[in-house]
């Protein structure tokens, strides 16, 4: 298994570092899940951020609500902002 | 004759060594090999993104930015504001760096987004942008550090393009129409004047051209079209075709560009239906990846270089994503070189 999922907020400054990031594969996005690369760094990485563990079907979940929000809010807007912006849509979390 | 004094305002170091570590644009006397020596950036820059404190203002897009501010000093301004930027909420705040956190500063006296951003901390010019519901304008305002205040109007209004460059020589290109999506225009720190037109229309080019005014590069822009992907160079008045295209199989927009002609990054940016967070190194002739941000998002705020370089905020609008802030170093990137005049 390439990844790991987890729940986790973002602290700001070290929250994530250079060394982290050659370590091991990171992602962020919405509702908090952060895609984590299943090494050794990776799993301390979550445990050093006191993150959540999630299966992938959870983290997906998560995600799939917040853009489902933003969708909602998209959709009610007038014509204006619709030309202004693109329609959030549903991915699939690496 | 000029001296490097009058220029930079300061002279030109003896030291016995070079120092360490290096900073692209450092200028030093090596007395013990009896050479004058600068530091600049030799091929891809190898480095990653690590996170950095929060913009204050919340989950923002359409920013603009103080394109010449180095990473410590960076300076972001408008935009859209959260949440999810309900129709008329675009701001006039702004917010400075220090290498660690973000400090409010006084806002612009209009909100606008889709903006573009000149100059340093001190010497910022914001030009063009849009309240929303609204049009493109040629409205400029200066900041010096402390105050806006109004500036030099833009020749043709301008909105959602690129723009890059300092107080006293900048080009904005790109962008919505009347200026954009081929046109550019350049600034002499007194007039903006019309210039010449691309040969790729680039609209949501957003910080997608870095460079100088007289040898700028752009790329990226005109979604979903993949014709956006060339790259182009400028030359003062002209544009060119140059090698290389970054890669995107539905056309990049919106993303956070660095650099010059000879070493560029192309970072985030939109591929319908996702937030890029790639990271495209350029060097000179060729695209290639290079590591990516934690958060793909577009349309945020940036500011350093290709060695030490941070983008913030920008969409998603799911917050708090829309507040983050990462940091780009590369400082292996730099090195020495020494001064000829054979």
């Amino acid at each position: 298994m390439a990844n790991t999922y987890c729940t986790a907020t973002n602290t700001g400054k070290g929250f994530f570092t250079h060394e982290d990031r050659n370590a091991f594969y990171l992602s962020g996005h919405a509702g908090d899940v952060w895609v984590v690369g299943n090494n050794a760094a990776g799993v301390s990485w979550i445990n050093r951020v006191s993150g959540t563990a999630k299966v992938k079907a959870d983290a997906q979940a998560i995600v799939d609500g917040k853009r489902e929000e933003e969708q909602v809010f998209y959709d009610a807007q007038d014509a204006e902002y619709k030309a202004a912006f693109p329609r959030p849509e549903l991915y699939i979390l690496p | 004759m000029a001296t490097y004094k009058g220029i930079k305002g300061f002279k030109v170091k003896n030291v016995t060594a070079s120092p360490s570590p290096l900073n692209e644009g450092q200028v030093w006397y090596n007395t013990t090999a009896d050479t004058l020596n600068y530091a600049t950036v030799s091929g891809v820059p190898a480095g990653t993104w690590a996170s950095s404190n929060p913009i204050n203002r919340g989950s923002s897009e359409a920013i603009g930015c103080a394109q010449a501010a180095p990473m410590t000093t960076s300076l972001i301004f408008g935009g859209f504001s959260a949440p999810q930027y309900p129709p008329g909420t675009n701001a006039g705040w702004t917010e400075q760096y220090d290498g660690t956190s973000w400090a409010t500063k006084n806002n612009l006296p209009a909100g606008r987004a889709y903006l573009g951003g000149l100059g340093t901390s001190t010497t910022a010019i914001c030009v063009g942008g849009y309240p929303y519901p609204g049009s493109a304008s040629t409205t400029a305002f200066n900041f010096d550090g402390t105050n806006w205040t109004a500036g030099v109007a833009l020749a043709s209004a301008f909105s959602g393009g690129a723009s890059w460059g300092t107080s006293t020589a900048a080009v904005v290109a790109g962008g919505d129409p009347p200026s954009g999506p081929t046109g550019s225009q350049i600034w002499n720190g007194t007039s903006w004047t019309v210039s010449g037109a691309m040969s790729v229309g680039r609209t949501e080019s957003g910080a997608g051209g870095c460079g100088l005014s007289t040898a700028g590069i752009i790329t990226g822009g005109t979604g979903p079209s993949t014709a956006g992907n060339v790259t182009e160079f400028y030359n003062g008045s002209t544009w060119s075709t140059a090698s290389g295209s970054i890669t995107a199989p539905a056309g990049l927009r919106s993303g956070f560009m660095f650099g010059d002609q000879a070493t560029a990054m192309y970072v985030g940016g939109y591929i319908g239906p996702t937030y890029a967070s790639t990271n495209q190194i350029y060097d000179g002739s060729a695209w290639a990846e290079g590591s990516d941000i934690a958060n793909g998002r577009r349309n945020g705020g940036r500011g350093g270089g290709t060695i030490s370089g941070l983008i913030a905020g920008g969409a998603p609008s799911t917050p708090p994503i829309g507040t983050f802030t990462e940091e780009w170093s590369a400082p292996a990137a730099a090195v020495v070189k020494t001064v000829t005049v054979s």
